[in-house]
């Protein structure tokens, strides 16, 4: 939903740590395969996300700014969450990741808001749209 | 946040709409010119959208399926809350648009759900990234 707001190298970083979401409960749901392919159409013109090397580290010093960092906060949240289920595993990859980028409990806080809003919003058109 | 599935024609004629929605109280608010932008780079990749013909009558039936109409109900409702404020000339332009898809009552509530969860959701992401 906010991915226009980084750079190249950053949503590069970014589908990487989408994906290591997406597997981090070991179970790959269909809602977050949709999200993940709306997050890279929005970002490419392109309408399905390649399956990136979900072991690769990933160098989170390319997020140099507060508000990238906050970006990748919210929409790995909004993974997290967008198939119903908030899975322990993916509750500590999103912990982890978001304590890395030193973003403050009270930003935490308010991402996670974000991103049951921003995931029920998804769900509910998602019910709609035949 | 739901272009992806609009066609080019469909996507013109939308941001046509929105500007209408966005000029119809008489107040160009911030918040709506951002989602405008933020659409635009969602169909386009680029972060401006330009100005359209306001006074150009769209043709709806360029929205020939249920899910481009759905899709443009929630884009326009998004539009008229996203400021936090539903006014009644913005309530009656997108009325008029709903009316004229021939969406069901219980299709234009979800929609106004839609609407709510997406604008707070960009709301708190908004106030986080001030």
């Amino acid at each position: 939903m906010f991915i226009q707001l980084l750079d190249k190298d950053e949503r590069a970083a970014f589908f990487d740590l989408a994906q290591q979401m997406i597997v981090a409960d070991g179970i790959v749901a269909e809602q977050e395969m949709a999200y993940l392919d709306r997050l890279y159409w929005e970002s490419s013109g392109f309408t399905q996300a390649p399956i990136a090397d979900v072991h690769r580290e990933v160098d989170l010093t390319v997020f140099a700014s507060e508000r990238s960092r906050l970006v990748v906060g919210a929409e790995l949240l909004i993974i997290a969450v967008v198939d119903g289920e908030y899975h322990a595993a993916e509750a500590e990859f999103a912990n982890r990741i978001i304590h890395d980028l030193g973003i403050t409990l009270e930003q935490h806080e308010t991402l996670c808001r974000v991103a049951e809003d921003a995931a029920n919003a998804l769900v509910t058109m998602r019910s709609l749209i035949t | 946040m739901f272009l992806k599935l609009l066609n080019q024609e469909q996507r013109d004629a939308l941001f046509v709409l929105a500007q209408q929605m966005i000029v119809a109280d008489g107040i160009v608010a911030e918040q709506e010119m951002n989602y405008l932008d933020r659409l635009f780079w969602e169909s386009s990749g680029y972060g401006q959208a330009p100005m359209s013909d306001l006074d150009r009558d769209v043709d709806l039936s360029v929205f020939a399926d249920t899910n481009a109409k759905l899709i443009v109900g929630a884009e326009l409702l998004i539009i008229a809350v996203v400021d936090g404020e539903y006014h009644p000339a913005e309530a009656a332009f997108a009325n008029k648009v709903i009316e004229q898809f021939n969406l069901t009552r219980k299709q234009h509530e979800e929609l106004c759900r839609v609407a709510e969860q997406a604008a707070a959701a960009l709301g708190a992401m908004q106030g986080l990234l001030d």
